[in-house]
């Protein structure tokens, strides 16, 4: 500590000296190199000057600036000027620290150190905290002085600074996320180009949203004063940190030790997504409609988003490895009851694989009832907004769930096939999910075009030929060109298939949840024996330690 | 020298790692008591840092486990990283970082807070003789500065096992005399060490123990007299004779009992498998074979001798 030569100093210095012992470690060190780093101060005095250059340009080229009310032009100016750094190079940033932390060697020895992997990912995000707010900043007194130029008001400045600081937040997390994915070199270099590329695309996809005000109104147009403003933004800022939520919780389990149990949080949190989601949707469909179909017509919208995620999901838990680490088995549950209870948040393979399914039925028993209700409480205006019924969607959920029963059923029993001679992670889980969906769809697709130039069928034949396509029946679904026989048929067929498959699959599921709890070693409980006997002395605890 | 206490603090149970076919570590299994220095030594691509590094809960064994203070580093790697402080055989340096505050960032990141955290600092950088060099930017520091921040920041949380891989390599003399009492004051303190290297004399003045290991196998282990004594039965001769060369390195090529003859001018040199008596009978037979000798001399063979005969020199 250097020597402070006041009292007031020396009163700053041993706060200031408090206050950090607090902190964490990973901000205070990359607090002090950004202090020093050329990499910081030159972005942080281009943007300064890029505000100042456009301050003196747009003064002396707008001559309404005396007059008019030209706040928004000025403002939507700064905001493009921040939204660069906010969404390109703190969300990079991110992604580098921890990349380059791999590079240097200094990641392994960090991560042999006490902190925890949670600390970690925090440390990071605090940082990238800390350079968002060094950048606005730099903006504040220029967003300030278009303030005074009137043409914009208070709550349009906050709120669209609101949105920008929760982007960037949120793709920061994902950066984080995806630099936690893979350790090889060579994957790293690939993916670093594919972040910057896509952080540019999102940044000058920005430039229509906000040169139009939109961001003003969101979402969908309300106006600031209604409820449903409030709501539909609540909404929309939920999903944001859902997908934020799912992104820093696989960064936290990524930074994991192998033995530790790096499933159940994240499926705890891939159940939370899909509730809030359904919930919304829900609530949101029955507030604003007045119809059954206005309620009916969302639910089978959302559901092209809910199972893919759900399909995507499965793949990398049906990835994980069905062994349990004796570090694990030490935390199952005791009693018959909790085994049964949380037998699906404990990491496998075919627990994974059973929570998948288990979760999309749920979501697709959820819409269905909703249809049916939506269908008895509402009145049936048959408005010109009616292009899907409860019967087209009772279909359509239940297609959703059986393709990804299919689909995931082949799977997981490839999965389990090749590991028998090779290694095959989450992310090799996911590719191979892909390449047999991909397959499923492609030949049938083929043969039927294909074959179709020789000799004409009509559509029903074809729908029976494309059934494992599932892109193409779920279109045909939607566009109601489904017949009940035809649905019946491919009932029938993928849902027999699909419960064989089922079988097939469910010895090795039981074989994963019959593994036992094992107790904890003799010195591992002596150690918390002894840690519990005296009183520890009160240590400054970390606010972001947990 | 002798073991200070009976607590094993690094236990190796059949330990092995595997990637793909090559075997680095291949069934090994020692103990090492608290406050010994462990010898770990083993030519390049021999499985030290391996081994060394699934100590340090960075790497997985494929079978087998290992303890620190009774703690499986597979099972409760977070015990094993309170109690054990490891410096891998490279730096790992932050940018724009200087000596302090990386010192004072692995001081937070174990944990240590306030006057503890700052106590931690002044002795490490004390011990490690570092005080002057506090502010100086780390990307500037020479190998002995470096050597020397890495021990301050594997032992800156005071642990009770150190794992030290190849500290003394680059280091001149000097140096590596001061690493060597400042090992040898850290085990005095009871600080249990494992430190690896492939020269068998730079740790035999430190070590208790040595372990001599080979393609992931364990092929000596014991105090470096036990190692030494395990071979003593080997002895390097030297001969001077006056003439007659020839027929004397004929007769030396024709015993089971000579290898590795070389000569040079007057001299020869060999390797002799026997003890004194022996050599007092070669000397004998060599004197009843009119071979015209003016200098006998036999002498133990030294750790680097020992250490190439142990080891076989093969390459994985
Ligand atoms: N990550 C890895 N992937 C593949 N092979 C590895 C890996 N790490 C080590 N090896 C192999 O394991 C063997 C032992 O390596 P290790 O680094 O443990 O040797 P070492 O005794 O430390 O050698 P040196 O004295 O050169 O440091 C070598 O054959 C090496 O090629
Ligand atoms: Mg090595």
């Amino acid at each position: 500590m250097p020597r402070a030569k006041s009292k007031l100093g020396a009163w700053i210095d041993r706060t200031s000296f408090r206050a950090a012992e607090f902190l964490n470690p990973i901000l205070i060190k990359e607090g002090r190199q950004a202090l020093k780093s050329r990499g910081f101060s030159v972005p942080f005095l281009l943007v300064l000057l890029a505000c100042l250059f456009w301050s003196f340009l747009g003064v002396s080229i707008n001559e309404n600036v005396y007059y008019g009310a030209v706040g928004w032009d000025f403002f939507s100016a700064y905001y493009l000027i921040l939204a660069f750094p906010l969404l390109v190079i703190v969300p990079f940033g991110a992604f580098r620290s921890l990349t380059g932390e791999r590079e240097d060697g200094t990641y392994e020895l960090l991560s042999i150190t006490t902190l925890r992997p949670l600390q970690i990912v925090n440390g990071k995000l605090a940082s990238a905290l800390m350079q968002m707010a060094v950048y606005l900043s730099a903006v504040a007194p220029c967003i300030a002085f278009t303030y005074l130029l009137r043409g914009i008001d208070l709550f349009a400045i906050a709120t669209m600074l609101f949105w920008l600081v929760s982007a960037s937040l949120l793709l920061s997390v994902f950066c984080l996320m995806l630099a936690t994915l893979t350790t090889a070199k060579h994957w790293q270099v690939l993916m670093s180009v594919m972040v910057i590329a896509a952080l540019m695309f999102i940044f000058f996809s920005t430039f229509p949203i906000v040169l139009e005000g939109e961001l003003q109104r969101l979402p969908w147009g309300l106006a600031v004063e209604t409820w449903e403003f409030w709501a539909g933004s609540f909404a929309t800022f939920s999903g944001v940190s859902m997908i934020g939520a799912l992104s820093y919780s696989v960064a936290h389990a990524q930074l994991k030790f192998p033995t530790d149990n790096r499933s159940t949080s994240v499926r705890i949190v891939m159940l939370l997504c899909s509730v809030v989601y359904t919930s919304w949707i829900g609530w949101a469909s029955y507030t604003f409609s007045e119809s059954a179909d206005d309620v009916i017509a969302p639910i089978a919208i959302s559901a092209a988003f809910f199972f893919p995620f759900w399909f995507i999901m499965g793949a990398f838990l049906v990835g994980e490895y069905g062994e349990l680490s004796r570090r694990i088995r030490r935390t199952l549950p005791k009693t018959m009851a909790g085994r049964m209870f949380t037998a699906w948040f404990i990491p496998g393979s075919g627990t994974g694989y059973v929570f998948t399914i288990c979760c999309a039925g749920a979501g697709s028993i959820f819409g269905i009832v909703m249809g049916f209700y939506a269908d008895l409480r509402l009145p049936n205006t048959n408005t010109m907004f009616r292009f899907i019924d409860t019967r087209q969607l009772v279909q359509i959920l239940v297609y959703f769930p059986l393709y990804l029963v299919f689909y995931l059923s082949i799977g997981r029993l490839l999965v389990v096939g090749l590991r028998k001679r090779i290694h095959v992670g989450v992310v090799a889980s996911l590719l191979l999910h892909l390449i047999i969906l991909a397959t499923g769809c492609i030949v049938p697709f083929a043969v039927d075009n294909i074959s179709m130039q020789t000799n004409f069928r009509d559509m029903e034949t074809r729908h029976i030929i494309e059934t494992t396509n599932v892109f193409w029946v779920l279109i045909e679904a939607y566009e109601d060109n489904i017949s009940g026989t035809i649905f019946a048929l491919h009932l029938l067929g993928l849902g027999g298939v699909s419960m064989i498959l089922i079988l097939l699959n469910l010895n090795s599921v039981i074989k994963e949840i019959r593994q036992q709890r094992v107790a904890e070693p003799k010195r591992v409980r002596e150690e918390k024996a002894a840690q519990a006997g005296p009183p520890a002395p009160a240590l400054p605890t970390n606010p972001f330690s947990d | 020298m002798i073991s200070r206490g009976d607590r094993p603090m690094i236990e190796l149970y059949n330990l092995h790692r595997f990637f793909g076919r090559t075997r680095a570590v291949d069934n090994i299994s020692f103990t090492v008591r608290e406050g010994n220095v462990f010898g770990y030594i083993g030519p390049n691509g021999a499985g030290k840092t391996t081994s060394m590094r699934i100590l340090a809960t960075l790497d997985h064994p494929t079978y087998g486990d290992a303890y620190v203070d009774g703690f499986s580093v597979v099972d409760d790697p977070d015990h094993v990283r309170r109690r054990l402080g490891f410096m891998p055989d490279y730096f790992g340096a932050y940018a724009n970082v200087n000596v302090y505050e990386y010192l004072d960032f692995f001081a937070r990141s174990y944990g240590l807070r306030g006057k503890d955290r700052l106590k931690a600092l002044k002795y490490t950088m004390g011990f490690t003789k570092l005080d002057g060099l506090a502010e100086k930017p780390m990307t500037g520091l020479s190998k002995g500065m470096k050597q020397r921040l890495c021990l301050g920041r594997a032992m800156i949380h005071n642990p009770s096992v150190l794992v030290l891989d190849e500290p003394a390599a680059g280091l001149d003399p000097r140096a590596r005399i001061q690493l060597r009492e400042m090992i040898r004051e850290l085990a005095d303190k009871g600080t249990t060490i494992l430190i690896s290297s492939h020269i068998l004399t730079e740790l035999a003045e430190m070590c208790d123990t040595v372990g001599i290991i080979e393609q992931g196998q364990l092929l000596a282990m014991g105090t470096v007299e036990e190692i030494r004594g395990e071979t003593a039965e080997h002895a390097a001769v030297h001969i001077q004779t006056l003439d007659e060369m020839p027929r004397l390195l004929a007769w030396l090529h024709a015993r089971e009992d000579v290898a590795q003859v070389s000569s040079e001018g007057k001299n020869v040199r060999f390797d002799f498998q026997g003890d004194k008596d022996a050599q007092a009978k070669l000397l004998k037979e060599l004197v009843q074979e009119n071979f015209p000798i003016i200098a006998f001399g036999a002498k133990e063979r030294s750790l680097e001798e020992v250490f190439m005969s142990i080891t076989e020199g093969k390459v994985q």
